[in-house]
């Protein structure tokens, strides 16, 4: 899970991601209860209309659920929809950029299956 | 305007105090001194009065310089500031009156087995020839107003005083803190003494005016009640436009 | 309108024109960021606000009550700056009294709390401590006063890190409980851009930009790469700025960049700080 945020996205996408890796990696359960807005915005010293702004974004999204009076929770099966989603972005995100760099350092792209091969082995 | 006033009498209280503090050391000091002098030392009079003049004048100042920035800090308007400290100096002034008043009462009656000793009310030593018809009731009620009336505008003298000093621009600020002591006491005697005939003129001038040479009371009190509206309306003017920098 | 309307504000110094026909509206229970180089009239725009000195144009109105001289309006604003306005010899504890007095809705036992957190004593004059206690002290009445309308110019003088990270953190504890309207002015920009939600940038006495800080930040964009691809990129276009180093340039831009760059060009969103030197710069 980030602690620092950095100047390149905006800053409600940051958090919204933050918690996503706090779900897929166990941090936070299903069902379970997320930290409020307030000890977010507190602990990443940032305005809470962009903590709620992130947070509403995986609502949009049914990754969360909100209680009334109680606070925001993680939805059931949310592991499986962020592992989807992330899954369907991975060759945005990653292989793409991959891509690129590998071009600017004349890298082939069997030399590039090569090395993933290689690193699943280690 | 309640809140301003509680504030501004909570911080003058350590004047209060002093003050009653130098009039118990007087009324002290007086009665030990006659008691071990118990020789008849001639006539004479003693008067305690306007005693705190000097105190008046100071505290005029701080009311000014400590309260108006605290107050500006603490969401006041410069209106009721100023209200409030006209009132503050109000109640400073009927209450040093009063406390005089009852402190020449004690001295007159533990000085009266000292015959010669005359023991005066402030308007007793400005109206001398009055002495027996301001001797009562009446003339010690004269007195409370009359003292009222003077103190608060020497309280309101220092006021006006620290506000311009205030508003005085910085490069005005040290020649004024300059001029006025000198002016005073250095310029002020040298023209009475090197024009003594202009200085006797113009002093009585302000004695008629003040109803004073003409043992004109109604005068007398006529003139501090326009003196006291003319400091107020000055003080006015110069804290309605005081900026906070 | 609810909230605080500036319009038309000029206020001249002599000779120098502080404010020219600002125009703003601050709304309630918003973070506000008022950015300005070393005079550029922040402070004096704060000052009008709050009573303490007189325009010579315009009006400031909070929902639509003129706030000059009006007491009703004034005891829902609280302004700190480096001016210490508290009588010679008094003592924190004294000024929290006359706080708990002056301002009804003051939280006595926040501001000891926040005393001891910061290791404030409460005992001594505010006269005798050091620039960054005395930061500090006005810092917590403001946390304490519990009004609607805060203003605090550069409310970090004179703090080390540890404690302005503190006062960032309560900060944000105190708005994110009951949201009130803060207006900071500061110079540290990059331990702001997160915290504010509005970003105000005033220079030479005139708003230059007033907009949301994610808008502002929307709004520009830095292109980097070898010089002469560069240049070609931005032919036609407006910067706002540049930086060469050797052969290698990088342009300041307003706007969105174009979904596809040409290649050897590398695109980065311009930060709050990196804007505001631009914008502001000579």
């Amino acid at each position: 899970m980030k602690q620092e945020l950095d100047q390149e996205k905006p800053i409600f996408i940051q958090i919204a991601e933050t918690i996503e890796d706090g779900i897929l990696t166990g941090a936070f359960h299903e069902e379970e209860q997320i930290p409020s807005i307030t000890e977010f915005s507190v602990t990443y010293k940032i305005n809470p209309a962009t903590a709620l702004k992130g947070i509403n974004l995986l609502v949009d999204e049914q990754i969360l659920f909100k209680k009334r009076g109680v606070g925001m929770f993680v939805s059931k099966g949310a592991v499986q929809k962020l592992k989807d989603k992330r899954q369907s972005h991975f060759y945005d995100s990653y292989i793409c950029k991959l891509i690129e760099e590998a071009k600017r350092l004349g890298i082939t792209s069997d030399d590039i299956i090569a090395m993933i091969e290689r690193g699943f082995v280690q | 305007m309640k809140k301003a006033l509680k504030y501004q009498l909570s911080e003058l209280k350590l004047v209060f105090i002093c003050y009653f503090a130098i009039l118990l050391f007087i009324f002290a000091a007086g009665f030990i001194g006659l008691s071990i002098v118990k020789i008849n030392i001639g006539s004479g009079s003693v008067s305690i009065g306007m005693s705190g003049a000097f105190v008046c004048l100071i505290t005029g100042i701080c009311i000014f310089s400590e309260h108006f920035l605290m107050l500006m800090q603490n969401g006041f308007s410069r209106k009721i500031y100023f209200k409030s400290s006209l009132c503050t100096i109000g109640i400073f002034s009927v209450v040093f009156a009063v406390a005089e008043g009852l402190m020449t009462k004690l001295i007159q009656v533990a000085a009266l087995s000292y015959k010669n000793i005359k023991v005066n009310t402030s308007i007793q030593m400005i109206f001398p020839s009055l002495h027996e018809k301001l001797d009562g009731t009446a003339g010690f009620l004269m007195n409370m107003l009359l003292t009222t009336l003077m103190t608060g505008c020497l309280f309101l003298l220092g006021y006006l005083v620290a506000g311009i000093f205030y508003r005085l621009p910085k490069h005005f600020k040290t020649p004024f803190a300059i001029c006025l002591p000198v002016t005073l006491f250095v310029i002020l005697p040298l023209i009475c003494g090197l024009f003594p005939s202009a200085w006797n003129t113009f002093v009585d001038m302000l004695l008629t005016v003040m109803g004073i040479n003409s043992n004109n009371l109604i005068l007398t009190f006529l003139f501090f009640i326009i003196t006291f509206i003319l400091l107020s309306a000055a003080s006015f003017a110069v804290v309605r436009r005081a900026e906070v920098k | 309108m609810k909230g605080i309307e500036i319009n038309g504000i000029s206020k001249t110094f002599k000779d120098t024109k502080a404010l020219t026909d600002v125009n703003l509206q601050l709304e309630e229970g918003k973070i506000y960021g008022l950015l300005g180089r070393n005079g550029a009239g922040k402070s004096t725009l704060l000052n009008i606000i709050n009573n303490r000195i007189f325009q010579n144009e315009g009006t400031v109105t909070l929902d639509n009550e003129p706030v000059k001289e009006n007491e009703q309006v004034l005891s829902r604003f609280f302004l700190v700056n480096e001016n210490n306005l508290y009588p010679e010899g008094m003592k924190v504890k004294e000024a929290f009294f006359w706080g708990k007095e002056f301002y009804p809705d003051f939280d006595m036992e926040y501001a000891d709390k926040l005393c001891k957190v910061f290791e404030l004593p409460k005992k001594k004059k505010i006269k005798n401590l050091s620039t960054g206690y005395q930061s500090i002290f006005k810092n917590i009445m403001a946390l304490s006063v519990n009004v609607p309308y805060v203003f605090l110019d550069e409310p970090v003088l004179g703090l080390d890190a540890y404690h302005r990270e503190l006062f960032y953190r309560l900060l944000i504890e105190k708005y994110a409980q009951n949201p009130f309207t803060v207006v900071i002015s500061t110079h540290l920009i990059e331990e702001v851009t997160n915290i504010v939600e509005h970003v105000i940038i005033i220079k030479n006495g005139q708003i230059i930009k007033n907009e949301s800080r994610d808008d502002i930040l929307n709004d520009g964009y830095c292109v980097s790469g070898p010089a002469m691809m560069v240049n070609a990129y931005i032919s036609g276009r407006e910067t706002i700025g540049e930086d060469t180093i050797g052969g290698l340039k990088t342009v300041y831009l307003l706007g969105k960049p174009d979904d596809v760059l040409p290649d050897g060009l590398e695109i980065s969103s311009m930060d709050l700080q990196k804007l505001f030197i631009q914008l502001t710069g000579v």
